[in-house]
């Protein structure tokens, strides 16, 4: 009888050649995989049967033992119901023998240095996997599935699905926060569907706060968590531009469309004129300010020669956004916190035995989502034209009409444009070691970002590893590594409204082969313009180690290292050909700057927990040590030997060089107390105490005090409404501040750069303020968070007053100090509004789901008081970021018009001596008969009324859509492209095809002044002619995915794999008339925020991508 | 056991953490980097040197190079008011300057901020120990500055010609700390520390080397122009002869020769402002031609005299042009930038004119020196010695030899108005005599809390 022992060979080997293909998608490189066989028995050892005969396995192995030195232990009984063995007479060696009894897998055979053999039984392993969800059959991701009693254990993906070994009758446990955890053993049927019930007892969303992280269901102020695998659907470059309509309070506009732009962020509301308004980013714990914490003047400087930090982070590298808002909650950063705190983390390892290797690449192509379409050179000529004609001017000579004859007619957009394609790859990889005790994450990251402008383009390559173990069972260390290398061309000095604004009759090139230009002035042509060297380079690093050390149970002690570096390069050749240095006889000139910056960080917590029956207390106390260096270095260099090779500033023949830098320390004390009373009645105080080197010596110490209470309704007795799940009333009350300017203002400081003589001289700074200290904002915060019928619905609603005081503002000072002014804590500001973010499953079937999620904002903002401050033109009373102008009443039709109103005129003239029929007309606001300086009036406000979100989500089959739509009500744009494009002046630029539709007595009932050369009417003063209504609602990204069958995918040993397809910006419904009301091209300015100026308009794009998970 | 472990462990936390020495923890104990503290900037005297190079940069803005000059000169009779220029060009050439007139008080502003680090230089060189002479040298220099801001300040904006007058203007001896009001000096106590700041420099500043710094002889020169204003006659003669006497500075060639070179190898030059391309460059001979012209009184002024073709350039349209401030030169690149000068010989030498025949009644030595100055311009020889008319005509020789440079005519026009010597309304429209002086900038005044007091009529 032959004995085959082949049934279970099948899997192991195909778990091999799984193996074997993840290397090779992977890693592309191929290796030799030889089998093994149990070839543990030395192969002299040879035995021979005398006769055929069957036998017993317990009696081959006394065969064995009496013809070697070998002997056996096993299990008595192991063999007992073992099928027999049938040999034939004849020398075999023991290792064939030892293998043709056994078989190759179902035991485990081990040979001992005394020569024994241990045999023992192979446990019966296999691979169990399921689809975790919810009640209402949403797939959960993040479930922890762990074999009872083991180490061994997984999460869900997104998706929902686990794969894990376990043996039969070892029991699995599913657990997850805020559902009832579940236990089931394993059987026969090696697929498990689970689906969890919600633990209403414990809606345990964790939600990451300063210094730690609480229970969803615990917090006591205003933290509004980000979908983050919404936010990536996006396919998002930066984290900050990804924000858009995603949390209530959370004001985001892009800068623009360039690659690799900044956006502005702004939670609830400006709070400071000098400093940087951006909120205090928390990247795993390392606290970074925009614009270096030194002021929003420095941010505006450096904004096009250096790439945020922000920048730096990989999207697809973050596992969780929390924004915390009110002063509850942001009270832990102090001094910082007045803008409110963005929380992000990046993805960390899991207690998984099986990695988690995640592949996805995009592929984008986007376009302008509008363009401007300029007139021809025919059209261009006739409209010069009719406006020197209008103007009674005589008409410029063909020399500088036609400087390149009749025939020249150049489209600079086709000129300057290029495929703009988008390339991002990104690769990850989570685990952990089996017993739990380490846990990794590794990814790389690669994106090219092309945009539509020649030359311009963004590059990032990110690195990054997060490590953690356990050094005993009471302390735990990790790193924390993240570098990223980034590089942005051209975006910063290449601008759209300089390339369609130039001459249309100009050609590319002069007959010479040479740039042609325009004679009447010195700007190169944009062919020629968009080829100048231009690029910024950034590296960034931040590295951070940490100790952890349970004390004792419930008191854990955390010390954190942490380290973070930036360097930025940016790099500007004007070459010799350029017409304006030709002009000033130069040969070249560099613009090149390199800044570099660096921070250190110690933190220590100390972190307790402890629950008494009903009374659960919790508190975390810290202290933090922050150094900030940063140092430049701008260079100025001229006349270079060529415009191609010799380009550095040692080759130029000229030079001019500043440099300089600053050093600040913070030194800080913070403790946060939560206390809960069976979770109905919550307190919380908070409070930081922070000592800069930014103030003088009295002012150094501030203090930032906040507390929070908080009822849960629905828990009350009293309370027995059926449909509403949950209702928590809140409210919290507090201090932050801001110190996010420039250093040492307090005392006299000399500075270098008073040059005489070639002697470089320091001279003092101004007038010093030894009472300059911290502008300060009390903000109060009331909420409700509310979740009814059966969960289905869950939101919060808000309400916020901000009120911040001593703010620095400019003051006027006696002259004999030498200066005009001085920084003085003096202003008053004021920002309250209301938040209102709702989640709605509105259709939950197996079949079919609907999520949809909806947030609003509305913001006033108001200046208080001044107290003889000033700053730009904050006037008492008004909002922070209006528009002032002249008001157009309307386009006078004929002369008789304005004569009757010079008439009246008590200096005869109404507005200007030159006014004719096609003019605007001016609203005499202040009734004096005639148009002067008083009657500028507030034309407008950048500030919406209100803006945010609304985001959907449908589930059917395989299909994922989401759909995300953003909105902004009641804000005002600078349409300065109108100016210059509709509004003729000179022939030295190009217009707008519009300005052929410009009023003539033929053609009266139109909006757009007549055409008229040097704009005798000054129809381009500010007016509201210029300042649009810009409230929008748009499709601002839709993103359709099919998840490939996981059955289908198992034959490719792919677990996962999905296919997405999305386009941003799809459409928008808006009154502006710009190419996009989405914009803010002066995201670094506190000032001018809504200013439309088409530098860089905005993309639309549509993207492919692809995700695998090995 | 275990107990122990956390408590070693304990221990070794709370000593970092306590260690202030630590270089983890003592982030707050840092020194701002490339600025320096007050007590330390000045700790030797190279320190000392670098501020008063800062000092003397402060001399390369256009409130010193350009406005001052320009301004003063539409207050007279040799400039008016060029294409670019707006109403607040216009008020001083119409001597009407309100008291918040935009040039008025950053001019005002930055004499001040001069003479702040001046202040700075001269208090904290005087704690040094080191080499006394160079101590002194570097305190000279700076008080020179000091004197010469005063100066400027006192005879735009306080009753310089009235030694009994209480509008003096601010005197400022200390750095300031912050922004503590400070009342008006008399007259009298303006010009005493004026004087005792250029006596200081006379003695002990450097001997003149470079036409760029102060010395012991632009103090004399200086000394002899405050006490011209002051009316000190005959000590103003003495002084300004020592400085002719001492022949270190000369006349140049020919008067064009000043305009060509400039600011290499004068012989004339007591002290001015260096300019190039690189880090010296300032935007006068731009200002110059976009916002002060030479005004039409002065280019019929000068028709006929020698020194006109130096003085008047005319554009392709024939649009006259000062021509000792255009296109200038830097190693053969043209620059928009150029010189100021705060004295030369041939002003001394007129200086000398006026006062010895006001102070000593010495017509011939009057004459003298002021044909001195006709001889080298090629002009004809003055021989009257009537007292009234060769005064007039040293004032109008200063015309010749300074008009449409820094506004000396205006200043002589107030004096000889105030002496009596003529009407100041034949030459310029002046409300009243108040106007003769500039209102004290209106921020100043309202934030004084009444300690500050205004000019009369303003």
């Amino acid at each position: 009888m032959e004995i085959k022992f082949t049934n279970t060979l099948f899997y192991p080997r195909k778990a091999i050649v799984k193996c074997i293909m993840r290397t090779f998608i992977l890693l592309f490189c191929t290796s030799v995989f030889s089998l093994t066989s149990t070839t543990i028995l030395s192969q002299n050892a040879k035995i021979s049967i005398d006769e055929n005969k069957v036998l017993s396995i317990d009696q081959v192995f006394d065969l064995i033992r009496t013809q070697t030195q070998y002997t056996f232990i096993y299990q008595e009984d192991m063999f007992k119901n073992a099928p027999k063995v049938t040999l034939e007479k004849g020398v075999i060696t023991a290792n064939k023998l030892l293998e043709l009894s056994l078989g190759n897998n179902n035991y485990d055979v081990i040979l001992t240095g005394t020569n024994e053999i241990i045999i023992k039984k192979k446990q019966q392993q296999s691979v169990v996997t399921g689809q975790v969800k919810d009640e209402n059959g949403m797939p959960l991701g993040g479930v922890t599935v762990l074999v009872k009693g083991s180490a061994n254990g997984v999460a869900t993906d997104i998706d929902g699905r686990y794969s894990i070994k376990a043996s039969k009758g070892e029991v699995l446990k599913f657990s997850y926060v805020g559902m009832m955890p579940m236990e089931v053993p394993v059987g026969e049927d090696l697929l498990i569907n689970i689906v969890l019930t919600v633990d209403s007892e414990s809606l345990e969303e964790v939600v990451l706060v300063g210094y730690g992280s609480q229970k969803r269901s615990d917090i006591t102020g205003s933290v509004s968590k980000v979908n983050v695998v919404e936010m990536n659907k996006t396919n998002p470059i930066s984290v900050d531009n990804a924000l858009v309509g995603r949390a209530s309070g959370v004001h985001v506009v892009t800068a623009s469309g360039a690659p690799g732009a900044n956006a502005s962020i702004r939670i609830r509301g400006i709070t400071s004129v000098f400093g940087n308004n951006e909120p205090l980013y928390v990247i795993d714990g390392l606290p970074m300010e925009i614009g270096q914490g030194q002021g929003n003047d420095f941010y505006a400087q450096n904004f096009s020669s250096t790439l945020s930090p922000l920048s730096s982070i990989n999207p697809m590298d973050v596992e969780s956004i929390d924004i915390l808002k009110d002063a509850s909650a942001t009270a832990i950063y102090g001094s910082r916190g007045a803008n409110g705190v963005v929380i992000i983390t990046t993805k960390k390892g899991s207690y998984s035995s099986v990695p988690s290797i995640s592949l996805s690449s995009t592929t984008t192509i986007s376009s302008f989502t509008n363009d401007y379409s300029m007139l021809d050179a025919n059209q261009y000529h006739s409209v010069v034209e009719k406006a020197y004609g209008n103007a009674g001017a005589t008409i410029p000579n063909d020399d500088e009409l036609y400087p390149f004859g009749r025939e020249v007619n150049t489209n600079w957009q086709k000129q300057t444009d290029q495929t703009a394609i988008n390339t991002n790859y990104y690769l990850n990889a989570n685990g952990g070691s089996l017993n739990g005790s380490s846990l990794y994450s590794l990814s790389a990251g690669v994106t090219d970002q092309k945009g539509v402008i020649y030359g311009t383009n963004y590059k990032r390559n990110n690195l990054r590893a997060k490590l953690e173990t356990s050094l005993s069972d009471k302390l735990r260390v990790g790193v924390n590594f993240n570098y990223s290398d980034s590089n942005n061309k051209g975006s910063n000095s290449t601008f759209y409204y300089q390339t369609i604004k130039y001459r249309p009759d100009i050609p590319v090139f002069k007959e010479n082969g040479e740039y042609a230009n325009d004679p009447s002035n010195f700007l190169a042509n944009p062919y020629a313009k968009v080829r100048y060297p231009s690029y910024v380079d950034s590296q960034n690093l931040m590295l951070s180690l940490f100790a952890e050390y349970e004390i004792t149970k419930g008191l854990q002690f955390k010390s954190t290292y942490s380290y973070t570096k930036g360097d930025n390069e940016s790099f500007r050749y004007t070459p010799s050909y350029d017409p304006f240095e030709l002009r000033n006889n130069r040969k070249g000139t560099l613009n090149q700057s390199n800044s570099d910056y660096s921070s250190r960080i110690w933190d220590n917590t100390l972190t307790f927990s402890k629950s008494i029956k009903k009374h659960e207390f919790n508190a975390v106390g810290g202290v933090s040590f922050t150094e900030n260096k940063s140092d430049f270095t701008s260079i100025r260099a001229t006349d270079f030997p060529d415009d191609d090779v010799m380009v550095t500033p040692g080759a130029a023949s000229s030079l001019n060089l500043t440099s300089g830098g600053t050093i600040s320390g913070l030194a800080s004390y913070f403790l946060r107390a939560n206390y809960n009373f069976d979770n109905k009645y919550y307190l919380t105080f908070t409070g930081r105490a922070d000592n800069s080197t930014k103030f003088g010596p009295k002012n150094q110490w501030g203090y930032f005090p906040s507390g929070a209470i908080a009822w849960r309704i629905s828990k009350e007795e009293f309370f027995n409404v059926d449909f509403i799940d949950d209702l928590k009333l809140r409210t919290s009350y507090g201090k932050t501040g801001s110190a996010n300017f420039s250093d040492f203002q307090y005392a006299t400081f000399f500075e270098a750069g008073s040059y005489y003589n070639n002697n470089n001289g320091v001279v003092s700074n101004t007038i010093p303020n030894p009472d300059i200290k911290w502008e300060t904002t009390d903000q109060l915060d009331i909420a409700l968070d509310f979740s009814i019928w059966d969960r289905r619905i869950n939101g919060s609603v808000g309400y916020f007053n901000k009120n911040t005081s001593d703010q620095i503002l400019l003051r006027d000072v006696i002259l004999e100090t030498g200066g005009t002014s001085q920084y003085s804590n003096i202003g008053d500001f004021l920002n309250k509004g209301f938040e209102f973010q709702v989640g709605v499953d509105i259709i939950a079937t197996e079949r079919f789901q609907w999520t949809s999620e909806f947030n609003l904002t509305t913001i006033k903002s108001k200046v208080l008081k001044l107290n003889g401050g000033y700053y730009r033109n904050l006037i008492e009373g008004e909002s922070i970021s209006y528009f002032e102008g002249y008001r157009v009443a309307k386009i006078f039709q004929n002369q008789e018009e304005i004569d009757a109103l010079n008439a009246a005129s008590p200096n005869g003239v109404y507005q200007s001596n030159n006014t004719a029929p096609g003019d605007f007309m001016y609203v005499d606001v202040n009734n004096d008969g005639y148009i002067g300086g008083d009657d500028r009036d507030i034309i407008g406000n950048a500030e919406p009324d209100f803006f945010g979100g609304f985001n959907n989500i449908f589930r059917f089959g395989n299909f994922e859509v989401s759909a995300l739509f953003n909105y902004s009500v009641g804000n005002y744009l600078y349409n300065s492209n109108k100016k210059d494009l509709l509004i003729f002046s000179n022939y030295n630029n190009n217009y707008s095809k519009e300005i052929l539709g410009a009023w003539t007595s033929q053609n009266p009932n139109v909006d757009i002044p007549r055409l008229v050369s040097g704009d005798p009417n000054n129809n381009r003063r500010d007016s509201d002619f210029f300042i649009e209504d810009a409230s929008f609602i748009k499709l601002k990204n839709l993103n359709v995915t099919y998840k490939f069958n996981p059955d289908i995918l198992k034959k490719l040993f792919i677990q996962r794999a999905s296919i997405s397809l999305s386009a941003s910006n799809v459409f928008v419904i808006t009154k502006y008339s710009g190419l996009d009301p989405e914009v803010n091209y002066n995201a670094a300015s506190n000032f001018s925020q809504g200013y439309d100026s088409a530098s860089y308009p905005s993309v639309r794009t549509f993207t492919l991508g692809l995700n695998l998970n090995l | 056991m275990k107990l122990f472990k956390i408590y070693t462990y304990a221990i070794l936390v709370l000593a970092l953490l306590v260690n202030t020495s630590c270089n983890l923890t003592d982030v707050t104990d840092v020194e701002p980097v490339y600025q320096v503290s007050e007590d330390k900037v000045i700790t030797n005297l190279d320190q000392a040197q670098t501020v008063l190079y800062g000092t003397y940069g402060i001399l390369k803005n256009l409130e010193f190079t350009g406005y001052a000059p320009g301004l003063t000169s539409l207050m007279g009779v040799t400039m008016k008011p060029g294409s670019f220029a707006g109403s607040s060009e216009n008020a001083f050439f119409n001597n009407d300057v309100s008291p918040d007139n935009f040039y008025a008080e950053i001019i005002y502003a930055k004499m001040y901020f001069l003479i702040n680090n001046a202040n700075h230089v001269i208090t904290k060189t005087a704690l040094l120990e080191a080499d006394e002479t160079r101590k002194k040298e570097i305190i000279g220099e700076a008080r020179a500055l000091r004197a010469l801001s005063h100066f400027y300040l006192l005879r735009l904006w306080g009753q310089f010609y009235d030694i009994n007058s209480e509008y003096g203007i601010v005197l400022k001896e200390q750095p300031i700390k912050d922004a503590t009001v400070q009342p008006r000096a008399t007259v009298s106590e303006v010009y005493e520390l004026i004087l005792a700041d250029l006596d200081y420099a006379i003695q002990n500043a450097p001997d003149f080397s470079d036409t760029f710094y102060t010395s012991k002889i632009f103090a004399k020169g200086l000394k002899s122009k405050v006490l011209l204003y002051k009316k000190d006659y005959s000590q103003a003669a003495q002084a300004a002869l020592e400085v002719i006497e001492l022949e270190n500075r000369t006349l140049e060639d020919t008067f064009a020769d000043i305009f060509i070179k400039k600011i290499i190898d004068t012989k004339e030059v007591l002290f001015q402002t260096p300019f190039d391309n690189l880090n010296d460059r300032n935007n006068k001979a731009f200002i110059f031609r976009a916002y002060y012209l030479p005004s039409e009184y002065y280019v019929d002024f000068m028709e006929g005299d020698a020194r006109k073709d130096a003085a008047i350039a005319y554009t392709t349209s024939g649009a006259a042009r000062n021509a000792k401030f255009n296109n200038s030169t830097y190693n053969g690149v043209p620059l928009t930038a150029d010189t100021e000068y705060f004295l030369r010989l041939d002003e001394v030498y007129l200086i000398f004119a006026e006062a010895v025949l006001r102070g000593d009644d010495d017509s011939g030595a009057a004459l003298d020196a002021l044909n001195k100055i006709r001889e080298r311009s090629e002009n004809p020889l003055i021989t009257t010695t009537n007292k009234a008319e060769l005064l007039e005509i040293i004032r109008n020789e200063k015309i010749f030899e300074l008009g449409a440079e820094s506004g000396e005519d205006w200043f002589d026009l107030v004096r000889f108005h105030k002496e009596g010597d003529l009407d100041i309304n034949s030459f310029k429209t002046i409300s009243s005599d108040s106007k003769l002086i500039l209102p004290i900038p209106m921020q100043s005044v309202d934030l004084s809390d009444g300690l500050i007091i205004q000019n009369p009529d303003y």
